[in-house]
């Protein structure tokens, strides 16, 4: 099927590819959903990227302030229009609707445009009372469109959040796309993207997230993540986590391609756990390996894991470590979840520790949706053939809950505690669930010296 | 195939076939009786014989082991230095300046990881492994814990074809768990003293000797500050 891209980053892939040519896209929101900015990134895109030149028709705001904004996101949209491959009116809707005054059609041929972006077409209902004179009027408004060999944008506001209702243009429209910034616990809003419905064409239902940078919108299409093709590697299957004695419970080392949670209070030695399974990897095994940090900078970090002799700056500039620092208030899922991903192509990681999940328990207050989520985040990982260190609050057992819906999700659970046995605190280890893995059960003793962890396996097994 | 001795004229005359490397030997005895010196005499006999000994010191510092050595004109430094002859520090915890230390003696689990740690070094050697005494490892443990030690290592040992030589120190652990112990040894030499107050005499008799015939005589000995044990020559029985 002839599809064109529509250039912004992300989009695409939720409908394989592009936009069926001379379909015309409905992108409805609430104020501050980022529709015009979708639709300029759509028409500027076409410009610079695929050499579709393109008109933007807006009935509200003056062009100066369409330059100034995009400008703002790096797209200069008066030089493309002095190099004649952008025109944009500034018009009113009633002589949008006027069938004498051919406007659009006269601007269209002036540049050979093949997008075009109208900014809104929520005007029309200002000017025509009569909802079938309306409806009429939209849709030979559309058929223009596609008579023109455009394939259109078309913005629609939305009044209300949350409630659906089906307004005509829809039905008109070949592609519904839904805009929203919602709000979401703690002090958070985020944008959405949904669509709703695509004519002809296949697309990833569900909501995306999206973000809008300094260069445009970035979509974080997370069912997309899951398509990634790997092999787990058949030879040498087991990875040695550099721990003295818990690759003899885990009877020779943790599954590859495996993410698994390292649960427990504060202080049973969570972190230094992940650190000494990265700082051993790289240095004993050759592999390099990412941590991402909601909670500690990587200043930190370092000072922490030079008291074990670990220098991570330096493992840092010989390439085998990257510690990535994301302040838990800045956090979004998605966009975590596929940038990690990403980074992990990009750097070759085979070892990668987040700490902690606490970033993400405390973002979705919906389980279900915590459950999607927790299940994009592993399966991507464990496609990229990294084995994840999962730092994760002490989980009850058998409570239910969040921690426990997370826990059925990944491939092992491994218990950090801190007992009081015959009046001395002791630290100890279990491996709660290993899928997959004949691993010894029980409570071990666990202690953290100057060499970092060392796990004593219980005698007896 | 190579048999081990003991080093002790009259006790390895009993032992026709000698000891293979795999076995365990457990020494049982009174206070004061000797068998730090009997461990000494396996030690050097050991070392004599190329073997690499391991001797780990629960009872007094690793010092007192090697003047006693030395006393036995075995200087220990050559041997040291070569790897030859290991010492584990059992008894100082924190303060011990040796290489080898156990830091914490309530733990079993910490003591099996040390001396797994210390046999993975010697590695393709014959090695002869003295703990002495490893009842005061296992005072304040309870019974299930002690047994589980005893099964977990002496597997290992057996496996990795160690001649290990535990001492137990009479009256320390109940009899009931010495009884079950010494079913997992495949040799037992019981050493105490005996005679009247005035007189006392020294005794061994070897308790144990599996898949050998063995007498189960008691046999006077002696402890010579220049020979060091001498057992009765003649094979008659005192009782």
């Amino acid at each position: 099927m002839n599809k064109i891209p529509t250039g912004i980053n992300g989009f695409d892939k939720l409908v394989y590819g592009g936009i069926v040519p001379g379909n015309s896209v409905l992108v409805e929101g609430v104020p501050g959903a980022g529709k015009t900015t979708f639709g300029i990134e759509f028409v500027y895109r076409g410009i610079t990227e695929f050499d579709e030149p393109g008109v933007i028709v807006t009935c509200e705001e003056l062009p100066e302030s369409i330059y100034r904004d995009a400008l703002n996101l790096g797209w200069d949209l008066r030089a493309l229009e002095e190099a004649n491959k952008l025109r944009i009116l500034c018009t009113s809707p009633e002589v949008l609707q006027d069938a004498e005054v051919n406007l659009i059609e006269e601007v269209v041929r002036e540049v050979g445009a093949k997008r075009i972006l109208v900014d809104s077409i929520s005007h029309f209902r200002n000017v025509l009372n009569d909802p079938l004179s309306l409806r009429r009027t939209v849709y030979s408004f559309c058929n223009g469109l596609r008579r023109l060999g455009l394939t259109s944008f078309l913005v629609k506001e939305r009044e209300s959040e949350g409630q659906r209702e089906y307004a005509f243009e829809e039905y008109v429209v070949d592609t519904v796309i839904r805009l929203e910034n919602k709000e979401r616990p703690g002090l958070h809003r985020h944008r959405v993207l949904e669509i709703c419905k695509t004519r002809g064409q296949e697309h990833i239902p569900g909501q995306h997230t999206f973000r809008i940078t300094d260069t445009g919108i970035k979509v974080f299409a997370l069912r997309g993540t899951t398509d990634v093709n790997s092999k787990a590697e058949e030879e040498n299957n087991l990875l040695l986590t550099g721990v003295p004695g818990l690759d003899d419970l885990l009877r020779g080392g943790l599954p590859r391609g495996a993410s698994i949670a390292i649960a427990g209070d504060s202080g049973t030695g969570k972190t230094v756990l992940g650190l000494q399974y990265l700082t051993k990897g790289a240095l004993d095994y050759g592999e390099k390996g990412i941590l991402l940090s909601f909670e500690e900078t990587p200043s930190q970090l370092f000072t922490n894991a030079r008291r074990f002799n670990w220098d991570l700056r330096n493992l840092q500039e010989q390439d085998l470590l990257k510690v990535i620092y994301t302040p838990l208030s800045e956090m979004e899922i998605d966009e975590t979840i596929i940038g990690l991903g990403e980074q992990v192509q990009k750097f070759g990681a085979r070892r990668l520790v987040l700490d902690s999940i606490y970033a993400f328990l405390s973002r979705i207050d919906n389980i279900a949706i915590l459950h999607e989520k927790f299940y994009y985040l592993v399966a991507y990982l464990n496609k990229l053939n990294c084995t994840t260190l999962l730092i994760s609050p002490a989980c009850e057992v058998g409570s239910g809950g969040k921690l426990e819906l997370i826990h059925s999700v990944i491939q092992g659970t491994i218990l950090l505690k801190s007992i009081m046995l015959q009046n001395r605190r002791v630290r100890q280890l279990e491996l709660y669930k290993m899928r997959g893995v004949n691993h010894a059960m029980g409570n071990h003793l666990l202690e953290i010296n100057a060499l970092g962890i060392q796990v004593f396996p219980r005698l007896g097994g | 195939m190579h048999r081990a001795y003991f080093g002790v004229e009259g006790l390895d005359r009993m032992l026709d076939q000698g000891l293979s490397y795999g076995s365990q030997i457990m020494i049982e005895g009174d206070s004061g009786v000797g068998k730090t010196v009997l461990a000494g005499e396996f030690i050097k006999e050991g070392l004599r014989c190329g073997d690499t000994c391991i001797y780990v010191a629960c009872d007094e510092p690793p010092t007192a082991m090697r003047e006693h050595l030395l006393s036995f004109e075995v200087g220990t430094p050559a041997y040291e230095e070569t790897g030859r002859l290991i010492f584990i520090d059992a008894y100082e915890e924190d303060e011990s300046t040796e290489k080898y230390a156990l830091a914490d003696l309530h733990n079993l689990e910490k003591y099996f990881a040390l001396e797994a740690e210390v046999l993975r070094g010697c590695e393709g050697r014959k090695v002869r492994l003295v703990v002495d005494s490893l009842s005061t490892l296992l005072t304040n443990l309870d019974i299930s814990n002690i047994l589980n030690f005893h099964r977990t290592r002496i597997k290992q040992l057996r496996k990795k074809e160690i001649l290990a030589m535990d001492v137990f120190v009479s009256g320390v652990l109940e009899p009931k768990l010495i009884t079950i112990t010494g079913h997992l040894y495949n040799f037992i030499l019981k050493m105490n003293f005996s005679g009247s107050q005035n007189n006392p005499v020294r005794l061994m008799r070897i308790g144990k000797v599996k898949s050998q015939q063995f007498m189960s005589s008691s046999h006077l000995f002696t402890i010579s500050p220049v020979y060091g044990i001498l057992v009765s020559a003649h094979t008659g029985v005192y009782e």
